[in-house]
């Protein structure tokens, strides 16, 4: 660097700033899920349409599990924007937690259950499932990844492997209000996937764009 | 006398509003404060490169700063941030070995102190890691001589410094 830094050239230069307000990008994040949810519908129709109720419990259960991730994650994401010693943001990681549990029952019922395998993945509703939830996710991901580029994320790694994994769950979560499966092998397996390959993108993609 | 963490949040807060003079005062408060901050972990020639360098952060993500929220451990991520920055980009020069001990760190002044300090990270890696770097990064000694000191071989001296950056790194935030 070399040249003295002159402090009244940066006083004088000193505009005001609004401070970053973590509650807005969580009111535009949820507001772009519930446009991603009423997309999802839209196109392919709420739950109901086949028979499966909106109040089933394992549809109720499913729903709260991603709702939780989805809201620590996010709460996590928007948080490190703001760096702060004394605020290592951890809460995500016991969220992401309690939902690996999900994958490791569908593990252990596709290894005892007497249904074929093939018979519980439904392919075709699987690869959809992946279609909307990362493509929702990767909207989400992006707005999320613009926050965080106005703010300082002191760990860009984590930083984006959080981001990636609250942008995969609030998209799992709005294409959630079609999937017709109940499942535990079913949701298991695909969504899963997809939050796994958002969490991997934020991860690998985002770092770069955030550091400052 | 340094201004004490409430002067420097209603300084700050003020500085977001647009108040000159109070960021002023505010710079200068923080340019002590980062030269204390960064004493005995940065040679002498490079220290006022990097307190400009936090500085000039400081300003760019002053908008980042919560004034519900205690001042010091803000700009203490933001200094850890830029540290660590400068140790992966830091190569050998002689100057660095000469650590600037007359501005050392008042070892009672608590805002400088366990809690915020760059030395907690250094305590919050492995020992073997935190001495490869300790040596190599701040006290200027090359790989060679680090690895004489440290009775860790070359590849491991040059293993455990990559290691150890990268786990200060993901515990900035760490208190």
């Amino acid at each position: 660097m070399g040249n003295k830094l002159d402090l009244d050239a940066m006083t004088d230069g000193l505009i005001p700033v609004r401070p970053l307000s973590p509650a807005f990008i969580h009111v535009v994040a949820i507001a772009l899920t519930i446009g991603g949810g009423a997309f999802v519908v839209a196109t392919l129709g709420f739950r109901d349409a086949f028979g499966a109720s909106g109040t089933d419990p394992e549809f109720l259960a499913r729903s709260a599990l991603l709702i939780v991730l989805a809201g620590a994650s996010l709460y996590s994401a928007a948080a490190m924007a703001r760096p702060q010693v004394g605020s290592p943001h951890k809460g995500w990681r016991w969220a992401l937690g309690a939902a690996l549990v999900v994958p490791v029952a569908a593990l252990i019922a596709a290894l005892v259950g007497q249904t074929p395998l093939a018979d519980r993945l439904h392919m075709n509703n699987g690869i959809e499932c992946l279609a909307y939830s990362i493509g929702i996710g990767l909207l989400l991901g992006t707005v999320l990844t613009g926050w965080l580029r106005r703010g300082a994320p002191t760990s860009p790694e984590r930083a984006g492997t959080v981001t990636g994994l609250a942008a995969g769950s609030l998209g799992a979560l709005a294409y959630s209000m079609h999937c017709p499966h109940n499942d535990i092998v079913y949701i298991g397996l695909w969504y899963t996937l997809a939050i796994a390959t958002t969490t991997l993108l934020g991860r690998l993609i985002i770092p770069r764009f955030i550091r400052w | 006398m340094s201004a004490d963490d409430e002067t420097l949040s209603k300084l700050m807060a003020l500085a977001q509003h647009g108040d000159k003079r109070a960021y002023r005062q505010l710079l200068f408060e923080c340019e002590t404060w980062l030269k204390r901050y960064y004493a005995r972990k940065i040679g002498a020639e490079t220290l006022d490169d990097l307190v400009q360098e936090t500085l000039m952060s400081l300003h760019r993500k002053r908008a980042t700063y919560d004034a519900e929220r205690p001042f010091l451990p803000w700009l203490a991520a933001i200094a850890r941030y830029r540290w660590i920055d400068h140790l992966r980009k830091a190569y050998r020069k002689k100057e660095v070995a000469e650590l600037n001990e007359e501005i050392a760190a008042d070892p009672h002044d608590p805002a400088i102190g366990a809690r915020l300090g760059v030395e907690k990270l250094l305590r919050l890696i492995p020992e073997k890691q935190a001495l490869a770097i300790q040596l190599v990064k701040i006290e200027g000694l090359s790989i060679a001589e680090a690895s004489a000191q440290s009775g860790q071989s070359e590849s491991a001296v040059k293993v455990n410094i990559h290691r150890g950056i990268k786990r200060m790194s993901a515990a900035i935030e760490e208190g």
